[in-house]
């Protein structure tokens, strides 16, 4: 359950694929209890990749419901072209572009509801929120390849099939990231 | 000097390769050389310890806490509903006709009843509010209102609203009256009700403690502004 949820390479490619495979057959089949295994296996990464888009809790959560609505629809058409989660994200993030450009730019404070405050003050944890901050000044399609490659583990391909565009495209896109993320990261640092 | 060269020819492409050794989805045969250039380039060995860092705190887990199974909840609701039947599938044929429809065409009668109380419920209340069945369903014509001096419901705040399948229509009655809205249009979407509230129309922090309101309440499964409408 961990590592299917971050490191979807690390159950050896086979097993978590072959079972989210398995899953989405059942689905095809009309099988809820398959349906919230599924779900609740995806939850949690598209949570967090959809807050990276719209910083509301409320709106990821529709994100989520509407993309599990297509897989629920069409998990049948699922042709095993790309892996799940490839296909999954896919239709999340143009679910999440759509929703974003109904609602409008997203407000600048986070969702309080979605929020549970348990501080840890770590060093881990003050880059994590940094990063949040940080992340949160770069360009929507930066951030969405930081957030695939980094947290989801995607590969370069894997996150172009994603957001439909050359893996060139995306190379760029995370070298810019990078970029932008180092000049803020020395200012902010400081000597170690 | 032919090492520097080599390595400044290298470079451009390491460096846009990093990220992909970070996250181990390299191909194979691709990180022999990247590793032997990040090995004898400073500048590399930098950007990819840096890069190290900055994934492991992607990774951690954040201060967000998600209800999944709440969410899943909603969800479960919009895919027992006769919407989601009536839903057509508009890429490639059914997989297999048998499966994809006996299952799915089963229509819940709570949800059925639901539906019907809902209407009759606004119409007893008086509302005098616009009536309009989902534009889903086919027809687009407008229901008359039940009073003359009726309030307008075309400008002001909206709300969407799933009610729980197992709300009476005494729950529904006091759920609306607490809130002080009524129900202005729906089913729709997975029998989402747009919910409009009497003139005037509450600010936007009234709006917010109304929702909140409807939240509270476990009979309502989900209630959301609707964004264009509130200012
Ligand atoms: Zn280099």
């Amino acid at each position: 359950m961990i590592s299917a949820e971050h490191d979807p390479r690390s159950a050896s490619g086979g097993t978590t694929e072959e079972r989210e495979c398995a899953l989405l057959a059942r689905i095809a089949g009309r099988d809820s209890a398959a349906m919230k295994e599924l779900y609740l296996l995806y939850h949690r990464r598209l949570a967090r990749f959809l807050m990276r888009i719209t910083t509301r809790y409320d709106l990821a959560e529709e994100i989520i419901n509407d993309t599990f609505w297509v897989v629920w629809q069409h998990a049948g058409d699922f042709r095993g072209a790309s892996r799940v989660s490839t296909w999954i994200l896919g239709i999340a993030y143009r679910r999440g572009l759509k929703t974003l450009r109904y609602a409008g730019p997203p407000p600048a404070d986070v969702d309080v509801e979605a929020e549970a405050a348990t501080e840890e003050p770590t060093q881990r944890a003050e880059l994590r929120e940094w990063l949040d901050t940080a992340l949160q000044r770069l360009p929507l399609e930066q951030r969405m390849v930081m957030e695939l490659a980094y947290h989801l583990g995607h590969s370069c391909e894997e996150i172009a099939a994603i957001m439909q565009c050359p893996t060139n495209t995306v190379k760029t896109r995370m070298f810019h990231a990078r970029r932008k993320l180092k000049t803020l990261l020395t200012t902010l640092a400081g000597p170690d | 000097m032919k090492l520097l060269s080599r390595l400044s020819a290298l470079h451009p492409r390491a460096e846009l390769l990093i990220p992909w050794l970070v996250n181990g989805s390299l191909p194979a045969d691709a990180e022999p050389a990247l590793r032997e250039h990040i090995a004898s380039c400073p500048q590399c060995r930098e950007d990819y310890a840096q890069q190290v860092r900055v994934r492991e705190a992607m990774r951690a887990e954040g201060p967000l806490v998600f209800a999944a199974e709440s969410s899943y909840q909603k969800l479960l609701a919009r895919i027992q509903s006769p919407e989601a039947n009536r839903e057509p599938r508009a890429a490639a044929p059914e997989p297999s006709p048998s499966r994809a429809t006996a299952a799915v065409r089963r229509t819940s009668p709570a949800v059925r009843w639901l539906a019907a109380a809902v209407i009759l419920q606004a119409f007893a209340i008086g509302l005098g509010a616009w009536m309009w069945p989902a534009s889903r369903a086919g027809t687009d014509a407008r229901y008359v209102t039940l009073t003359s001096a009726a309030p307008s419901y075309d400008s002001g705040p909206r709300a969407r609203v799933l009610f729980s399948t197992s709300l009476s229509v005494g729950a529904l009655r006091a759920v609306l009256r607490a809130a002080g809205a009524h129900i202005i249009d729906g089913p729709a979407d997975g029998d989402v009700y747009t919910l409009g509230f009497a003139p005037p129309p509450p600010s936007r922090a009234a709006l917010e403690k109304r929702i909140a309101a409807l939240r509270a309440n476990p009979a309502v499964l989900f209630a959301e502004p609707v964004q264009d409408s509130v200012r």
